[in-house]
């Protein structure tokens, strides 16, 4: 039962029922030799959104015994879905989906860089970012029906999407968030603030579409993050880059769960490895050295 | 990883008996394509600062490319030019930052990345091992070329003045920025080029299991038998054996713990550049975006102001973020 005003619950439980109905499609699982290692056998998952919309991701299982803790990665604000990475791939069943516009998931859209924040909008019926989560929660789906996975320890990681997606699902035992919101205070943005993409991709649509504004400021407003948080119950990383301590603390607070603030630093590589050893903790796995080869 | 054991590092990339002759035959098969450059305004991504264009030429066996080309509105002419180059799988970047620094910018989407990828697209993953065992086919051929005409775009725009001309970009940047500043050494003014990619390919294959350089790992991995043949192929293409050719003040910087382009080959590649006005940056703790976090931007920006001299039009936002 999500938590939040009417008009949130109304629009994302409507998705949510859209998502569900889709539980019985079929999903093709086929092999991925290239892209297997000694580690993991590499499959790729090919099944339908809403919509009927054509959806890829990669699956990657370790090569000992099962069952794994389910990993989905959700995936970023860019054309390219990468495959998982190395020091992922021996502890966790890890998904990494393509949403539609997205490659390998662009059949029938090609998601335009820069153009797909905006995309759809002012109508929240036809922006393109509700179908995007909705991509997402159909691809948790269909992760939990895989048989090697232990349903009961589900990980979600990403930004946006992995926040949103954790939110809508009461499954989801931990969740990863890193990397940048693009909906973080995202009035900030549109108050011409910055010239940095792809959160100038609000401000270029408000300069081209006034009188379309303040219903797209309606449709965004259902992305809030903060109306997100009170929906999330599972134990929760947040760190997030390019939030202030103010939006860090009020979205760590909102959130129904145990949470963790670890706000970047100027040294990435630690900051990676910090966020992976969380991961590893909070899902009961071993710590892996992280992604240096030994010299 | 300790600095004085990476900077020891020696690279095992030879040079090709016939690399000049086969990169003067590439250019010459390139240049005899004409540019046919093209701009379309786009009031969608221009703002009050900056114009913005969608910008189309024609590269290596006639293959359509796009880019973004930004300038500021209001400009005193002549402009200094700067050339960004993307990463492996970032889109180009929009560069209306750049342009209210002062700058006329051109922003490539070399061939495989969205909007040039009609006739050639094999993805990413995908790119690096295209046609790997073919020295005259590999796909970093006509994307090479792709970025060298980029910069001759950018050069013969008439609004910029090409004493100015800048190269800049992180990662797959980085390795492009090397290139061109090698390939154009008679007209690149200053360069910036950020954790290198592309540099020591093989080596880099063998320090790090994380992608793109995994996509040689799985390819040996299935095909064993053709070592030689890659390695063959990628010494011809290795940013390495272009660098001495580089003239330009050039600044490099790399993440001591960088697990996508190892730093030991940065600093191979920087050893090997033949600018005598070189400055290296080293950031510890940091992995693939290469001090950016550190302030790295900063130094950029003043690199390219203290050679290029521009004239920003509005305040700006500021610094380079490395892209992959």
């Amino acid at each position: 039962m999500l938590i939040g005003e009417r008009h949130f619950v109304d629009f994302w439980q409507s998705t949510l029922d859209e998502v569900i109905a889709l539980r019985s499609a079929p999903v093709r699982r086929a092999r991925i030799p290239l892209r297997s290692n000694e580690l993991s056998t590499a499959w790729g998952l090919s099944f339908t959104g809403i919509g009927d919309y054509p959806l890829f991701a990669y699956y990657l299982v370790p090569k000992v015994s099962a069952p794994f803790t389910p990993l989905f990665q959700a995936p970023g604000y860019g054309s390219v879905v990468a495959v998982p990475a190395w020091e992922r791939r021996n502890r966790f069943a890890v998904m990494a989906l393509c949403h539609r516009g997205q490659r390998l998931s662009d059949d029938d859209y090609k998601a335009a860089y820069p153009g797909l924040l905006t995309d759809g909008l002012p109508d929240q019926d036809t922006y393109r970012w509700r179908e995007m989560v909705a991509d997402c929660l159909r691809g948790i789906d269909v992760l939990l029906d895989q048989p090697e996975i232990n349903s009961g320890n589900l990980a979600i990681s990403g930004s946006d999407l992995a926040f949103q997606s954790a939110a809508l699902r009461n499954d989801v035992e931990v969740l990863l968030t890193s990397g940048q919101f693009v909906f973080d205070d995202w009035e900030r943005y549109s108050a011409s603030t910055t010239d940095v993409y792809p959160q100038q991709e609000f401000n270029d649509y408000r300069r081209l579409n006034p009188e379309k504004w303040e219903e797209a400021e309606r449709t965004l407003g259902l992305f809030d993050p903060m109306k997100f948080a009170p929906n999330i119950t599972a134990n929760t990383l947040l760190a997030v880059s390019g939030l202030s301590d103010v939006s860090s603390a009020t979205i760590a607070d909102a959130i129904n769960a145990e949470v963790t603030v670890l706000s970047p630093t100027e040294y990435s590589a630690l900051d990676h490895l910090a966020q992976e050893d969380w991961l590893a903790e909070a899902c009961g796995e071993p710590k892996h050295p992280g992604p240096f080869l030994p010299r | 990883m300790n600095k004085s054991n990476l900077s020891n590092y020696r690279s095992s990339v030879v040079k090709p008996h016939d690399f000049q002759e086969f990169w003067r035959q590439t250019l010459e098969a390139t240049e005899r394509v004409d540019l046919n450059p093209r701009l379309t305004l786009d009031p969608m991504r221009s703002n009050y600062h900056v114009e913005v264009f969608e910008a189309v030429y024609r590269s290596y066996e006639s293959v359509e490319i796009a880019g973004w080309y930004a300038r500021p509105r209001n400009h005193p002419d002549p402009l200094p030019g700067l050339l960004f180059v993307p990463g492996y799988v970032s889109e180009p970047k929009l560069p209306t930052d750049l342009a209210r620094d002062g700058y006329a910018v051109f922003s490539a989407a070399p061939r495989n990345k969205l909007r040039s990828n009609r006739v050639f697209n094999p993805g990413y993953p995908g790119l690096l091992t295209h046609n790997i065992e073919s020295r005259s086919t590999y796909g970093y051929r006509g994307f090479y070329m792709d970025a060298v005409r980029a910069f001759d775009f950018l050069a013969q725009m008439p609004e910029v003045d090409e004493r100015r001309l800048g190269v800049l970009g992180g990662s797959q940047g980085g390795a492009l920025t090397l290139l061109v500043s090698s390939l154009r050494n008679n007209v690149v003014a200053a360069a910036s080029a950020g954790a290198p990619y592309l540099c020591s390919m093989m080596d880099s294959a063998s320090l790090t299991r994380t992608y793109p350089y995994e996509e040689i790992n799985d390819y040996l991995r299935l095909n064993p038998e053709s070592e030689s043949t890659v390695r063959d192929t990628l010494n011809l293409y290795d940013i390495h054996n272009f660098v001495d050719q580089i003239k330009c003040p050039i600044i490099v910087n790399v993440g001591l713990k960088d697990d996508v382009c190892p730093p030991e080959t940065g600093f191979a590649v920087f050893e090997a550049i033949g600018s005598e006005n070189k400055q290296m940056y080293t950031y510890k703790d940091c992995g693939h975006e290469s001090g950016a976090g550190q302030g790295h931007g900063k130094v950029i920006t003043e690199f390219f102001a203290k050679h290029l001299s521009p004239n920003p039009v509005g305040s700006s936002a500021g610094g380079f973020v490395p892209e992959i």
